[in-house]
């Protein structure tokens, strides 16, 4: 082999888990409670994307399909100390309640504690560990090491009924990076670079040095495949440390088990909330969550109806970048490059094909294979100055407006929720489509309202400030439909809710957490809002309008009070007696005085007027 | 007056407010919407009386009503000041429009509402109350501040102090709101200037103009007060002072004369007790600006400035009088005013030695 390819090799395999350890924060793992959050994540994205591909497949059979249910069992296993000798880190204690674990070198050994003591042996050091009235101390090679505590480790579980894997796929699977089927799909996928549960693999492995493990039934299998997988870090490949075949609760399905350094904090960053509102936006989802205190919560499904299944589309050359566009070519199985042209992009026709070769000088007949780079990058920008036609749009698979509501109305029994749903758009070839929803009180807390963010059903905790989704709920004026504000948020009991389904999601960085801000995504999320804020605002009135009512209704037994007092001065005569007048005068009065306060409420009353009147214009003017 | 007399003429307030009260109770009793009638006011139900040359109040009259929520909250305003009141005659005690205000204050037991929120509301409730009883605020024991000083050689007695204006250094009296109790001993002027700006007075007191001149010097700051106006009244009408108004040349100095003269639209329902039709407009005039060299201490008019003076001289009583038309359309041309300050230009005592006593001797007046 040519030495240079030999090198190419190499740069390849320490550039992946250089990238990684040089750009966690990009991916997601900058602290630690963000790095227990994302492995759950993609552990969770890919049951749920899994299980629903399962559905989908069963259907077009004719079979009805196996609704998803997922598992998440989040235990804190350990604690966990940085062992360091002279201030430098040697190595890393790990402590059970039955057992002691050391990881050195990548390696780790466990072992029980016998007379308060322990002994470890590694290849080229020993550790001694000593327990003395509960306190820990620990040498290496005979001498006193200093010791610092860590995050946590917990011990992630999440278990699928989706199809299972074939146990040939699963150390590629879960064992090397930038593998996966997803990577190249134009389809709407919950996770889309192909870097997710691999690098929680890679994180789980550098933060405590435990495999993942791995167990996978398939339908025609009487037994689940187990598996203990680990990353070559060097090599980028996966090791199979352990096999062996285990029980599984479902037909089929699989489960990933991984050991990580993290840190759970409940709240509405934490875990609690990303499992909540994962259910929130997928109502045909059963989720059993097990969270790190040993409490179970079950969010079952609300829907029987799987969502529509996301079709995979060609690449819109408007929305191609040179490098696919390469790989594309390579890849090609068509001839000529005409028909590579025609075949393998969306909106191009055989004639656009040809004209736009012939217009920079090639023959559309030379193979797909032999367009270098320069020659890729003028066809690419010729097609990209042309009006080809949208890419089509029913690829998409929303939320729908109904399974929002219903899945607000569950979880929070709102006094009043709204889901919008818009059509579909593109935004640089790629076809998105936005939904918001607005829900108010209820079980709804606090007096700001809150905004959760989704993109292809995948929850954003983290940048929210970065984001398209957040700055788009921030620039709407809601003092215009009558609502209080404080820094830009309406205030109240309420909660928002927008959701961006896209062949591919515009995140800001690896880590997913922030869409980036293309005009039309902003415009369109502007008027679903703004249509969401519309009605809520109706209803605000209405109910303003009604608790007012009473309150002017009130008013005059208020008042009556103080008449009474005035009068009794005035007059001389008891003051309870005319109390009781007044009281036998509003009996008497009570239609005449609701037709006063009605009357006054509809003087008074513009706003909701104009609001209305927005309404039934079904204004689609934005506000600009 | 004598003792009786206002023992009897409490006696017979009382009882105005009595029958005020009762009025409501009983259609309370009958079950009927408890209302007040008063005189509307503002300027759409103001009229100028030509024959007595006052202001007054038209006949349009508005009903008040108990059981309306715009109504509801004034209505009790005005029932809690007529309670306020009647305790105060009773008690033969006065209080002012401030403490009125903090003696009606209070939350009704077992709300959250506050029976009044700010003195806006209170001076309303009791210029309701005196539309509504024929009583005016003093006779319902309730004074404005104190705002104006007069000097001048004149003994008066009040509340049993004997008081000489003359003797009162470079203050002089600080006229109450409530002047109808006090009694004149002995008057030693043959007429009364008004000054505008209180520090014209404070200049002329500081010569003894009112003794060079032979007179009685008033001021306050800006528009008249009540108290002012009825002792300038009463001044002419028992004392037979004629009474010369001297103020700024621009539109406001030329309402205060106005309100003096004629009564004001806010009070126009008090105009036979307060106005004083009598009384003449010694300037400044547009002519005074060249007589006395005064143009170079012209100011420009402000927008608002001119907004004004084609409101007042659209006014019925200005409308109709011919010098006053003219005198206003110099004003207009002119879009400029004068502060009577710009006299001490000419010299501290300039206006007492020279101003005044040429328009009188030359009747050099606006009527």
């Amino acid at each position: 082999m040519e030495i240079a390819e030999e090198l190419a090799k190499n740069q390849k395999a320490i550039s992946v888990t250089e990238f990684f350890e040089k750009n966690r924060h990009l991916l997601g793992f900058d602290n630690k409670q963000k790095a227990l959050l994302t492995c759950v994540k993609e552990a969770v994205d890919n049951a749920l994307d899994a299980c629903e591909e399962q559905g989908h497949m069963q259907e077009k059979q004719g079979i009805s399909p196996t609704l998803p249910e997922v598992t998440v069992d989040v235990k804190p296993l350990s604690d966990n100390y940085q062992l360091l000798n002279e201030k430098q880190s040697v190595a890393q204690l790990m402590v059970t309640k039955n057992e002691i674990s050391i990881l050195y070198k990548g390696k780790t050994l466990s072992k029980q504690m016998r007379g308060g003591k322990a002994n470890l042996q590694f290849d080229d050091a020993s550790f001694e560990v000593t327990e003395n009235n509960g306190k820990l101390a620990v040498s290496m090679n005979g001498s006193q090491l200093g010791m610092k505590k860590n995050a946590p480790v917990f011990l992630v579980r999440v278990m699928d009924n989706g199809p299972g894997i074939i146990a040939s796929k699963i150390p590629d699977i879960f064992g090397r990076m930038l593998y996966g089927s997803k990577f190249q799909a134009m389809k709407q996928n919950r996770g889309q670079q192909g870097i997710g549960i691999h690098s929680a693999v890679l994180y789980s492995q550098l933060t405590t040095g435990k495999p993942a493990k791995i167990v996978s039934k398939i339908r025609s299998q009487k037994k689940a495949k187990m598996m203990k997988v680990q990353i070559n870090i060097l090599k980028n490949e996966p090791e199979v440390l352990e096999e062996g075949e285990e029980d599984y609760p479902y037909e089929s399905g699989t489960m990933i088990e991984l050991e990580l350094e993290g840190l759970y904090v409940a709240g509405n960053k934490g875990l609690d909330e990303y499992i909540k509102r994962t259910s929130l936006v997928n109502p045909h989802a059963t989720i059993i969550y097990i969270n790190p205190n040993g409490e179970k919560v079950v969010y079952k499904r609300i829907t029987d109806k799987l969502p529509k299944e996301p079709i995979a589309i060609k690449p819109h050359p408007h929305g191609l970048e040179i490098g696919i566009f390469m790989r594309i070519l390579k890849n090609s199985t068509e001839r000529t490059l005409v028909s590579a042209l025609e075949n393998e992009l969306s909106r191009v026709s055989r004639q656009v094909a040809e004209q736009t070769i012939k217009g920079v000088g090639l023959d559309p007949k030379i193979k797909p294979q032999d367009v270098d780079r320069t020659q890729a990058l003028s066809i690419l920008k010729a097609l990209q100055s042309l009006d080809l036609m949208r890419p089509q749009t029913d690829c998409l698979s929303p939320i729908g407006e109904e399974a929002l509501e219903s899945s607000l109305k569950k979880e929070f029994a709102p006094e009043f929720v709204k889901a919008i749903g818009r059509k579909p758009e593109v935004y640089r070839g790629m076809p998105f489509q936005i939904e918001v929803a607005v829900a108010y009180g209820g079980k709804i807390q606090g007096e700001k309202a809150v905004l959760m963010r989704f993109a292809n059903k995948i929850p954003l905790l983290f940048d929210a400030s970065s984001c398209a989704l957040t700055q788009s709920f921030l620039s709407i004026d809601y003092t215009r439909y009558g609502l209080k504000v404080e820094n830009k948020v309406p205030l109240g009991p309420m909660i928002f809710l927008i959701h961006i389904a896209s062949v591919w999601v515009p995140y800001t960085n690896e880590s997913k957490n922030s869409v980036a801000s293309y005009p039309i995504i902003v415009k369109e999320i502007k008027l679903a809002l703004q249509e969401a804020v519309r009605n809520l605002s109706v209803f605000l009135n209405r109910k303003h309008r009604s608790s007012l009512f009473q309150e002017r209704i009130n008013l005059f037994d208020k008042y009556g009070i103080e008449l009474a007092y005035s009068l009794s001065k005035l007059t001389d005569l008891d003051e309870e007696k005319i109390k009781r007048k007044i009281a036998e005068l509003l009996e008497k009065k009570r239609e005449e005085v609701k037709a006063s306060v009605e009357e006054s409420l509809s003087q008074t009353d513009v706003v909701s007027n104009k609001i209305e009147n927005d309404v039934s214009n079904n204004g689609e003017n934005s506000e600009e | 007056m004598d003792v009786s007399d206002i023992e009897k003429a409490k006696k017979q307030r009382i009882e105005i407010l009595e029958k005020l009260g009762k009025g409501v109770y009983s259609q309370i009793e009958h079950g009927e919407n408890p209302s007040l009638t008063l005189p509307t006011r503002g300027l759409s139900n103001v009229k100028y009386d030509k024959e007595n040359r006052i202001i007054t109040l038209g006949s349009g009259m508005s009903k008040r009503y108990f059981l309306n929520v715009g109504h509801v909250r004034k209505f009790v305003q005005t029932m809690a000041m007529a309670a306020l009141s009647k305790e105060l005659i009773k008690s033969d005690k006065h209080t002012s429009l401030r403490s009125a205000f903090y003696q009606v204050r209070r939350t009704i037991p077992g709300t959250k509402i506050d029976v009044v929120d700010d003195q806006v509301e209170t001076n309303k409730a009791i210029e309701d109350l005196e539309l509504i009883t024929g009583l005016t605020r003093e006779q319902l024991h309730i004074n404005a501040n104190k705002a104006g000083s007069v000097a001048g050689e004149v003994v008066i007695e009040d509340r049993g102090d004997v008081i000489d204006w003359s003797k009162l250094g470079s203050g002089g009296w600080a006229i109450p709101s409530n002047v109808e109790d006090i009694i004149f001993r002995k008057v030693d002027a043959k007429f009364v200037i008004y000054f505008e700006k209180s520090t014209m007075f404070e200049r002329a007191n500081e010569d003894k103009a009112w003794k060079k001149l032979h007179c009685v010097i008033m001021s306050s700051q800006g528009q008249a007060t009540r108290g002012i106006r009825r002792l300038l009244q009463r001044l002419h009408e028992e004392e037979g002072l004629p009474v010369y108004v001297l103020v700024d040349f621009d539109p406001w100095g030329v309402y205060i004369y106005s309100a003096i003269k004629f009564g004001s639209i806010a009070l126009a329902h008090a105009s036979d007790r307060l106005a004083l039709p009598e009384a003449k407009f010694i300037g400044l005039m547009a002519k005074d600006i060249d007589r006395y060299g005064l143009r170079r201490h012209l100011i420009k008019f402000k927008d608002i400035d001119a907004v004004r003076l084609k409101q007042i001289k659209d006014y019925d009583w200005f409308k109709n009088s011919k010098e006053w038309q003219e005198e206003l359309s110099r004003m207009e041309k002119l879009q400029a005013k004068v502060e009577l300050d710009a006299f001490t230009a000419k010299g501290l005592s300039f206006m007492t030695d020279e101003y005044i006593p040429n328009k009188i001797k030359e009747k050099d007046f606006l009527d």
